[in-house]
């Protein structure tokens, strides 16, 4: 299939009867999941795993990805309005979309922010779309060596580069810790029981969606519980007025700043091909290039509109280099996407060189959704934004219960095993533990969903090129640079620790 | 004086988790030198790095609580436990709650396990009027039941109660 064709066939079933009612429900889901502080887009894909099981694997990719789509546009509205932001990609625009709102100028702000949102995700799309003819010839110089050489180079750059960076010791922990919890079950080379503690539910491995569920949903709401007795405090003192004027306002002012738009959008893509780097980190930088491509650069942080258009075209434009690696390679760079990689094996999908020379037309339906799914999130999000911010109001007391709940019923109903409801909850208080105490969770999911991958490839390289085999040209390349990131981090950490150092002296 | 509580109080913390992975790693350890020789390769070679990770990050741990103690000022009061801390209680609080939940579904099957426990919680711990505990607690897990069994035919967990009627 050619890459027009599968182009076509993907927006054909990206707009069927049986997709496009996914698309918005999930699209829609997403915008209510970003409105509410502290659930962001792996919250998001993780709630929606137990409910695409039943779904072909067009709709099931398409339902949850259009969920994680328009979850950036619903935090953009509460950090806009009350200040805080609904996810973590949404903290750059902290620094001018609030005070904007207090200059009356709120609206404004949001329908600016839900454009640049959606420009930005069409930007990360059209390089993927682009990239798609170049990648389908790489990976078929991929073989065993290069695959490993390259789940290696994502951990330590996921490690290493983690959104926090603050101590590469705990990251490379988490990592090592999940390729680990990868050989629990059945070896994959030898067929031995390994880890399983004489439970038969474990012989296949650690079930990924419980895991998951756990990690994700569950520490978030056992976070959510010990944090939270507010989501919002500001909202009463607001003025809603007037709000919907302003937005398609703030919809002219970012089409006038298209040049600035592609650049933080192309800022945004590449951060999201490179693994580890995430969302956030993608905002921030293209909001201090915004400032700094600027005329008026002592605006920002008072209340500038290219401070909210800047990380917003950014933190949505991730999405399509992000998608590059996962659906290429099978090699997730952030939580999201090892999220979206287990659907894809749920779903029957396997991703990597395979979806690439045979399901193109499922790249693109993924491509589509997300095009889709953050055009619904945008209108939606403009149009019903008063209406969709009392959501803020929910009290976390009241929250936390009914998302337990539905969170272990969705455990449960994955393979019908009691179990696994267990296990939810094991690696829920994991999550909460590691989340409280800086320890990288997309480090540990990363190498839980990668480590099976990293042992066949390992096993395979050294059964064809014996111990030599990191020495084969582009596996030899993956190893250099990967060594290099790692040497030039750990340098940096010393330089800055003897900095501190001087500076305390 | 409290900000050091509060440092030593997260170093402490840090500590526990550490030896907690270290002795999961240890257990681990132990049973993986009983399998075959191809079988054990690769997570030995994950594990050993790991071990001599978790290892250097305990010694900064240690190293980290000795230096918070050194510089505590000693006033003759009894040292703040990490045990009394309001957001550690939440925490257990909230455990306890998952914990009976999952022993209620395992009991009474999901649907009244959900009901019964969201009722209590939402009452009892969120101090929700009655109206509202009792319609998101029947409510939400009659959604679930018709989502789940009618909409998508897949059976949620019936509980050990279901062999008896």
């Amino acid at each position: 299939m050619s890459i027009f064709e599968a182009l076509l066939a993907g927006l054909y079933t990206a707009v069927s009867l049986e997709v496009l009612p996914f698309v918005v429900i999930g699209a829609l889901l997403g915008l209510v999941i970003g409105i509410i502080p502290g659930l962001g887009g792996h919250f998001a894909m993780a709630m929606l795993i137990p409910f695409v099981f039943r779904m072909s694997p067009a709709t099931g990719i398409a339902f949850v990805l259009a969920a994680h789509a328009s979850v950036a546009q619903g935090g953009g509205i509460t950090a806009i309005l009350f200040s805080t932001p609904g996810t973590g990609q949404n903290a750059a625009t902290i620094f001018d979309g609030p005070p904007m709102t207090e200059k009356g100028e709120g609206g404004r702000a949001v329908g600016a922010a839900m454009t640049a949102c959606f420009l930005g995700a069409l930007f990360g799309v059209f390089v993927l779309t682009l990239l798609l003819p170049v990648l389908r010839q790489v990976v078929l110089v991929f073989g065993p060596p290069e695959f490993f050489m390259l789940a290696v180079l994502a951990l330590t750059f996921i490690a290493v580069l983690s959104d926090k960076g603050i101590n590469i010791n705990k990251g490379l922990i988490a990592g090592f810790l999940g390729i680990l919890f990868s050989f629990v079950g059945m070896c994959n080379v030898t067929g031995v029981r390994r880890f399983t503690f004489g439970q038969l539910e474990l012989w296949g491995g650690l079930p990924i969606v419980p895991v998951m569920l756990g990690f994700f949903a569950v520490a978030e709401m056992i976070h959510l519980w010990v944090e939270g007795k507010s989501l919002a405090s500001k909202a009463s003192s607001l003025n809603f007025a007037g709000l919907q004027k302003q937005i398609f306002q703030g919809v002219l002012d970012t089409l006038r700043r298209w040049r600035l738009v592609i650049r933080c959008s192309a800022i945004g893509t590449t951060i999201g091909l490179i693994p580890g780097l995430g969302s956030a980190s993608a905002a921030f930088l293209a909001y201090a290039h915004a400032k700094q491509s600027s005329k008026n650069p002592d605006e920002f942080g008072k209340g500038a509109i290219e401070g909210v258009i800047g990380p917003e075209s950014a933190n949505d434009a991730v999405e399509g280099g992000a998608l590059a690696a996962t659906v290429a390679f099978g090699i997730p760079g952030s939580s999201s996407m090892a999220i979206l990689l287990a659907i894809l094996v749920i779903l029957g999908v396997q991703p990597g060189p395979n979806l690439m020379l045979n399901n193109l037309d499922l790249v693109f339906v993924m491509i589509w959704t997300v095009v889709i799914g953050n055009f619904i999130g945008t209108i939606a999000g403009m149009f019903v934004a008063n209406p969709l911010t009392r959501v803020t109001f929910l009290r976390s007391s009241v929250l936390v219960p009914v998302l337990l709940i539905i969170v272990f019923t969705g455990a449960y109903v994955v393979h019908g095993v009691y179990g696994e409801v267990i296990i939810t909850f094991v690696f829920g208080l994991l999550g909460y533990a590691m989340k409280k105490l800086d320890y990288s969770r997309p480090a540990l999911i990363i190498g839980l969903i990668l480590g099976v991958m990293v042992e066949k490839n390992y096993y395979l390289a050294l059964k064809l090129y014996g111990s030599t085999f990191f020495m084969q040209p582009v596996a030899l390349i993956i190893m250099i640079i990967t060594v290099t990131v790692f040497f030039y981090n750990i340098f940096k950490l010393v330089q800055s620790q003897r900095r501190n150092y001087t500076r305390a002296g | 004086m409290r900000d050091d509580s509060r440092e030593k109080r997260r170093a402490i913390t840090e500590l526990l988790f550490g030896i907690f992975l270290l002795a999961l790693l240890i257990v681990l350890f132990v049973m993986v030198m009983t399998y075959q020789p191809v079988a054990r390769r690769a997570p030995l070679t994950v594990m050993i790095p790991l071990f001599v990770m978790l290892a250097a990050q305990l010694f900064i741990f240690y190293r980290r609580l000795k230096k918070l103690q050194s510089h505590q000022i000693n006033d003759g009061k009894t040292e703040i436990s990490i045990f009394k801390t309001r957001k550690l209680r939440k925490v257990l609080v909230i455990t306890l709650f998952i914990i009976s939940l999952m022993a209620l579904i395992y009991l009474l099957g999901h649907v009244i396990g959900m009901a019964i426990f969201l009722i209590v919680f939402l009452r009892l711990v969120s101090r929700e009027r009655w109206v509202l505990s009792l319609a998101l607690g029947i409510g939400v897990p009659v959604a679930l039941y018709l989502v789940f069994e009618k909409l998508l035919h897949i059976m949620v967990y019936p509980g050990i109660i279901h062999r008896y009627f």
